[in-house]
């Protein structure tokens, strides 16, 4: 019973060695029902042993060289961590207690030099998976939502880079190694390539930033670091002294995964890292000969590498509850996102998730959710006519949304655009029930609409086909066209002004009184303006320019349909303008000569957020 | 005995060298940071400003 804790602990020791190059992508080793991942289970595992192995045989493995910097950080960091309490400020003692239950437990030199070289090959597999993830994208892949990353890099990107970095050491040392077989080292030297490709494609991860928390530290934080500094200075001198006298390539190996390490945790913004303090404690073990090893761990424990296998491979289809972590674990992020308010994180989190996959329907649910909430109804409803237009590759990586949630979407739309005032001014709710093919609905809408007021003229009869044109444009259905022809003209008028707010215009007095109407509308989709000018019979149609990130509501002032002279007479421009970038270029502009449009020009100018209803239409009598 | 003290000195002395290395390491660091020296040592068509997840 005596030797049970021993034994457990270097097993753990030995699975540990294998898996924590992936402790950068914790949402793989994830454990459901624990809520942490496997490397955290293991460290707290270990320091249970380290626990009960002290209170059964009452002797430290550690020099007291080693031992009294470590009681000191627990001293210095526990205090810390009770007071912050914050998951970050806990791993700096539990790297303590890692590092004393490394060494403690640590292995004989000839299995520590095994666990090393199996780090490695687990850094190349890493690697290896990295790359297919970023090429086939069905792999789960990590993303940072303010940067748009689909990125092959995990949440912890500079993190992964400084695994990588160290694996790359020991992958290059087994590739080099002249008694290693032939396929070793070329498996070594794959590995290593796997590395350096990952290392220096990934232009998609973020810049990182130099550490600057030195200035301005606390006497408590300047001690923590200095006993930090002192530790490691003392492992890596204690590996140096033992190098000299009887040294093998492990020294080397260890002593420049350590510096390495230590560079990094002193250029690099990173916060404590546990597999860091597990390396050390590795080197540790290696450097101090006085102790024997209390178990012999085997070199590698197949049985734990082979649930940690199991628990990447499971993780990687399927993502289980509670892992919010995992990159597809969209569903409860979303949710918590849209619960707190954060409407702009989850247009970010779907934005970048379309960067993997394009038409992925469930994200543009989340998009019109948050458009709703926003209070952008046309927007919402544009996202929802994406759902129903789209065709989502089969098989979808995310669920589709249910007819539930399409019918919840719509109710809340309607009560919405109901709620509002003035309500005649909401063509979002037709819009989504004509996208998700309940015309019936939508023109009954739609009529409900219309006799809850009326023109301040008589309309052309003639006029008909035009506005139902347009109405039915603007709703992005031309199904609804046929059965809008069936209105009056003074019923399509009137629609057209309450959604856009009295568009009815004098024109110039030369245009030929048989080109009357002229109607122009704008229409925003969800990721794109279309355009339809028409006039008597006469369509100029242009769809899909494409429209930028959305911004807030008041950078639209100004924005919509303009008449300007033309250089000619009987000759005048219309012109759509959106304030922007470019100092409110026209987006587009039609020339209209004789009445006649002739001819569609893109203008330079960037179509950014939501067009408002009353500035997107413009109809001449 | 003597072995060990001598080794134990020749650790202390180098453990007090790499000490003073990490400490103009980190201020290296910090005097880059406060410089507005960028570096995309890994990257080179990196982003900007990045949001870690919860």
């Amino acid at each position: 019973m005596k030797g049970l804790p021993a034994r457990v602990a270097a097993y753990l020791l030995g699975v540990l060695a294998v898996i924590w190059p992936w402790g950068g992508f914790s949402y793989l080793l994830y454990v459901p029902g624990a809520g942490l991942d496997l490397i955290d289970l293991i460290v707290l595992a270990l320091a249970v042993l380290t626990g009960l192995d002290l209170a059964f045989n009452r002797k430290l493995r550690l020099p007291f060289e080693l031992t009294w910097p470590c009681l000191l950080l627990l001293a210095l960091t526990i205090p810390s961590a009770v007071r912050r309490d914050t998951w970050t400020a806990g791993l700096a003692p539990v790297s303590v207690i890692l590092f004393v239950s490394t060494v403690h437990f640590g292995p004989t030199r000839r299995v520590a030099k095994r666990w090393v070289l199996f780090s490695g090959v687990s850094g190349g597999c890493l690697a290896v998976y990295m790359l297919l993830s970023r090429f086939t994208a069905v792999l789960p892949v990590s993303y940072l939502p303010s940067t748009g990353l689909p990125a092959p890099f995990s949440h912890d990107p500079e993190w992964v880079a400084v695994t990588l970095v160290l694996c790359l050491v020991v992958l290059l040392r087994l590739a080099a190694r002249r008694h290693a077989p032939r396929a070793v080292r070329v498996a070594a030297l794959a590995g290593a390539l796997a590395v350096l490709v990952v290392l220096l494609s990934s232009g998609d991860a973020p810049a990182f930033q130099w550490q600057a928390r030195l200035a301005g530290r606390s006497v408590a934080a300047w001690a923590i670091a200095a006993t930090a500094w002192w530790l490691v200075a003392r492992v890596a001198a204690k590996l140096e002294v033992d190098r000299r006298e009887q040294g093998n390539d492990l020294h080397l190996l260890l002593l420049a995964m350590m510096l390495l390490g230590a560079c990094a945790h002193l250029l690099l913004p990173l916060t404590t890292r546990l597999p860091l303090a597990f390396l050390l404690g590795l080197a540790a073990r290696h450097a101090v000969r006085r102790f024997q090893p209390s178990a012999l761990p085997p070199t590698l424990p197949k049985a734990g590498v082979a649930v940690a296998t199991v628990f990447i491979v499971v993780n990687c289809l399927w993502v289980l509850p509670g892992n919010i972590e995992h990159p597809y674990d969209y569903e409860e992020l979303a949710a918590r996102d849209y619960k707190a308010g954060h409407f702009g994180r989850i247009e970010e989190r779907m934005a970048v998730f379309q960067g993997i996959s394009p038409v992925e329907t469930r994200t543009f649910l989340w998009r019109a959710r948050a458009e709703l909430a926003k209070g952008h109804p046309l927007r919402a409803a544009a996202w929802f006519a994406e759902i129903m237009e789209a065709a989502p590759p089969r098989p979808p990586l995310l669920p589709p949304p249910d007819d539930n949630e399409l019918g919840a979407f719509l109710v809340r739309l309607r009560d919405f655009c109901s709620a509002h005032a003035p309500p005649e001014r909401c063509p979002a709710y037709p819009r989504a029930l004509a996208a998700a093919g309940k015309t019936d609905r939508a023109v009954a809408a739609l009529r409900i609409r219309a006799a809850a007021k009326r023109p301040g003229r008589e309309v052309d009869p003639a006029y008909v086909p035009s506005l139902a044109k347009a109405v039915a444009f603007l709703l992005g259905s031309g199904e609804l066209a046929p059965a809008l022809e069936g209105w009056s003209a003074n019923d399509l008028l009137a629609l057209l002004e309450h959604w856009g707010g009295g568009t009815g215009s004098q024109g110039p007095a030369d245009i030929p009184e048989g080109r009357l109407p002229i109607v122009a509308v704008a229409r925003v989709d969800a990721t794109t303006i279309s355009f339809l000018i028409e006039a008597a019979g006469e369509k100029l149609a242009l769809d899909g320019i494409p429209v930028e990130a959305v911004d807030e509501d008041g950078s639209w002032a100004g924005a919509g349909w303009s008449r300007k002279e033309g250089d000619g007479p009987g000759v005048w421009n219309l012109e759509f303008v959106v304030p922007g970038d470019e100092g409110g270029e026209p987006l587009l502009r039609v020339r209209i000569a004789e009445g006649r449009p002739e001819a569609v020009t893109r203008g330079r100018g960037k179509a950014r957020g939501a067009i408002p209803a009353e500035t997107s239409l413009f109809i001449l009598f | 005995m003597r072995d060990a003290i001598q080794r134990m000195r020749l650790e202390r002395r180098i453990a007090a060298l790499l000490v003073i290395a990490f400490l103009l390491c980190a201020g290296m660091a910090q005097w880059l940071a406060h410089h507005g020296v960028e570096h995309r040592a890994i990257t080179p068509a990196a982003a900007s400003d990045p949001e870690v997840l919860p």
